[in-house]
């Protein structure tokens, strides 16, 4: 299943924020791969950093805020953080596309779907107008819409929920990129339309054989569509496994809690559903240890002073904790 | 339904009476057997009536195809100073909305422009220049830019914002793509709302300027100066002020009507709007 050469792969990568002559490091470090055609789950709590991230990796932070970035964003080989801006916008749409939270806002309202799907063509592709035409409605068929020809002379506010993050997917997709950002795209939609999407994205990431990276908050989904997850904790990826694996079988504290604190319909109801308890710290604290350390109910004097290495576990997993907190052992 | 019915009455009356103005202006020289420039010292205020319409000036000319080729040149000069005013606010608002270098730089000219009572700019702009039809219009439209660019460049910072043009960033659409093809058509109802606004006040500037004396100069006929030659004889020619001021008003009245009630029908949220005295 690994391949050797990753189709995007973070080494170290830092994003920091400049303001007010203040530097906020909000990624801290992050290394990770995805391999072509894999559905890599990003999991994490609101302020966690993920949607920096996922923003970052495409450079799309520059244009509304002060940012530098540490690091590598490799691409196919390439780094995204030396490209120029004509070689970036290649990449943008062509190669990596990128699907948003609420497909309402993120629709231009004042033009047709067919519309919004031709212009990236025009601006990627050399196809003629009858081309890019038949395209719009090979695209919106494929987004298993029914009457693609009028969808695609619909406005966005004509359409339902679920139909305009399907026209925001066939946007996406236009390129056939390699690697479809998805940052929580389910977020904004309702229980069934959320199973048509994500049954769609499966569908869509086997039969193009495109990447996914998919980040989320919601462990339910990790659980049924990524093949690999990734969990982070202010900034930084804590734990690494197949996706199931992360449900069924937590290795991190953190991630325990998570998986924890999800209610479950079936088995004796709880008391109280366990929480983690703290907060999450400021991003602009130092920590001389472990992230996590203050909300750890298994922390010892070790984790708050030295920062834990990631360690691998055996099976595709890895995690970034002194211990190994089932077999009671340290990793040392 | 109700809501829409209601908004639509001003866009009418105001529609109805730019149209008579516009055919006052087309047709009204035709109607008048006399010709703007003709003296007749014979006939010198004589009072309206059948013969003049709307009676005769110091010189005895008809007031009434002077106000008809005054409507040429105010109607002609506002919407000039519109169109041009909305051309340069659209692209000054939009670019520096879009640059943060480009912002400092234009917002502080544009500042700078506003500081200085738009009448008095305008007529050191005409004293400048020397008086002229061209001349006006440039004037007008270095007073009136910088509030369209206001308005286009606070409009424009918000669709910035919007998801969907981080969206065609994440798409690859260059720069001026996004201003262009994605930003302006969303910032196109209020640059009209504001542009009616811009021709009626370039009217009532023209007025001004002429009135001063610093418009359009005689034996040229302008509302503004026809108003002038009335005040030392008001008492004896009220036609002479009546006539022009009825036309002010009317055409102010006529297309900030037209203005507001776009502005109702296409929900245009301004930030003059909410602070607005209207």
């Amino acid at each position: 299943m690994e391949q050797p050469t990753a189709l995007l792969e973070l080494k170290d990568f830092k994003v920091h924020f400049h303001a007010s002559h203040e530097k906020t490091t909000v990624v801290k470090g992050v290394n990770l791969k995805i391999q072509p055609g894999e559905i890599l789950g990003l999991v994490g709590e609101s302020g966690c950093g993920k949607s920096v991230m996922s923003q970052s990796l495409m450079r799309l932070l520059e244009y509304s805020a002060d940012v530098s970035y540490e690091g590598n964003i490799l691409f196919d080989g390439q780094d995204i953080l030396r490209m120029n801006p004509q070689e970036l916008r290649k990449v943008r749409g062509n190669e990596i596309a990128m699907i948003f939270q609420d497909p309402m806002v993120s629709l231009n309202p004042v033009f047709t779907i067919g519309n919004q799907i031709e212009e990236v063509l025009k601006e990627h592709t050399r196809l003629s107008k009858k081309e890019r035409k038949s395209r719009v409605l090979e695209l919106l068929g494929l987004m298993e819409i029914s009457e693609p020809a009028r969808v695609s002379k619909q406005y966005p506010h004509e359409l339902s929920g679920g139909m305009q993050q399907r026209a925001m997917i066939a946007i996406a997709l236009a390129c056939e990129p390699k690697l479809l950002i998805a940052d929580e795209p389910t977020t904004a939609l309702d229980v069934t339309t959320q199973a048509q999407i994500m049954k769609l994205l499966q569908k869509l990431n086997l039969e193009l054989g495109m990447a996914i990276l998919f980040i989320t908050h919601d462990l339910g989904l990790v659980y049924e569509s990524c093949h690999r997850a990734e969990v982070m904790y202010l900034g930084q990826t804590v734990e690494s496994a197949p996706g199931r694996d992360l449900f069924e079988l937590p290795k991190h504290p953190y991630t325990k809690g998570l998986a924890a604190s999800i209610p479950s319909l079936t088995g004796a109801r709880k008391e109280k559903l366990p929480v983690i308890p703290g907060i999450v710290p400021s991003l602009k604290e130092n920590l001389g240890g472990c992230a996590f350390a203050k909300r750890c109910p298994y922390a010892t004097e070790k984790c708050f002073q030295q920062i834990p290495p990631v360690f691998s576990i055996g099976e595709g997993r890895a995690i970034k904790c002194h211990y190994d907190i089932d077999q009671g052992v340290s990793l040392l | 339904m109700k809501n829409q019915n209601k908004s639509l009455i001003p866009i009418w009356i105001g529609s109805s009476i730019l149209a008579i103005l516009i055919l006052f202006a087309a047709f009204g020289p035709m109607l008048s057997p006399f010709d703007p420039f003709e003296m007749n010292m014979a006939e010198r205020f004589s009072p309206p009536g059948l013969a003049n319409l709307m009676g005769t000036d110091e010189f005895g000319r008809d007031v009434f195809i002077r106000l008809a080729y005054g409507a040429r040149n105010s109607l002609l000069i506002g919407f000039l100073v519109a169109f041009l005013s909305s051309l340069l606010g659209i692209v000054i608002g939009l670019y520096a909305s879009y640059y943060k270098f480009l912002d400092h730089l234009l917002m502080r000219i544009c500042d700078g422009l506003s500081a200085i009572p738009g009448i008095l700019l305008a007529i050191a702009l005409m004293a400048a220049m020397g008086p002229s039809v061209t001349n006006i219009v440039i004037a007008l439209t270095v007073v009136s830019t910088p509030n369209i660019a206001r308005i286009v460049r606070s409009g424009a910072l918000v669709i910035k914002k919007q998801p969907y043009i981080e969206a065609v960033h994440t798409l690859g659409g260059s720069h001026s793509r996004i201003i262009w093809l994605n930003m302006s058509p969303a910032i196109l109802p209020a640059l009209l709302v504001q542009a009616s606004f811009a021709f009626a006040s370039a009217i009532l500037s023209e007025a001004s300027l002429s009135f001063l004396g610093a418009g359009i100069s005689e034996p040229q006929p302008s509302w503004g100066s026809i108003l002038q030659s009335s005040t030392h004889v008001i008492g004896r020619a009220w036609w002479l002020a009546l006539f022009p001021g009825l036309l002010l008003v009317l055409s102010v009245l006529g297309l900030n009507l037209l203005g507001d009630g776009a502005r109702d029908l296409m929900d245009v949220k301004l930030p003059t709007t909410k602070k607005g005295g209207r």
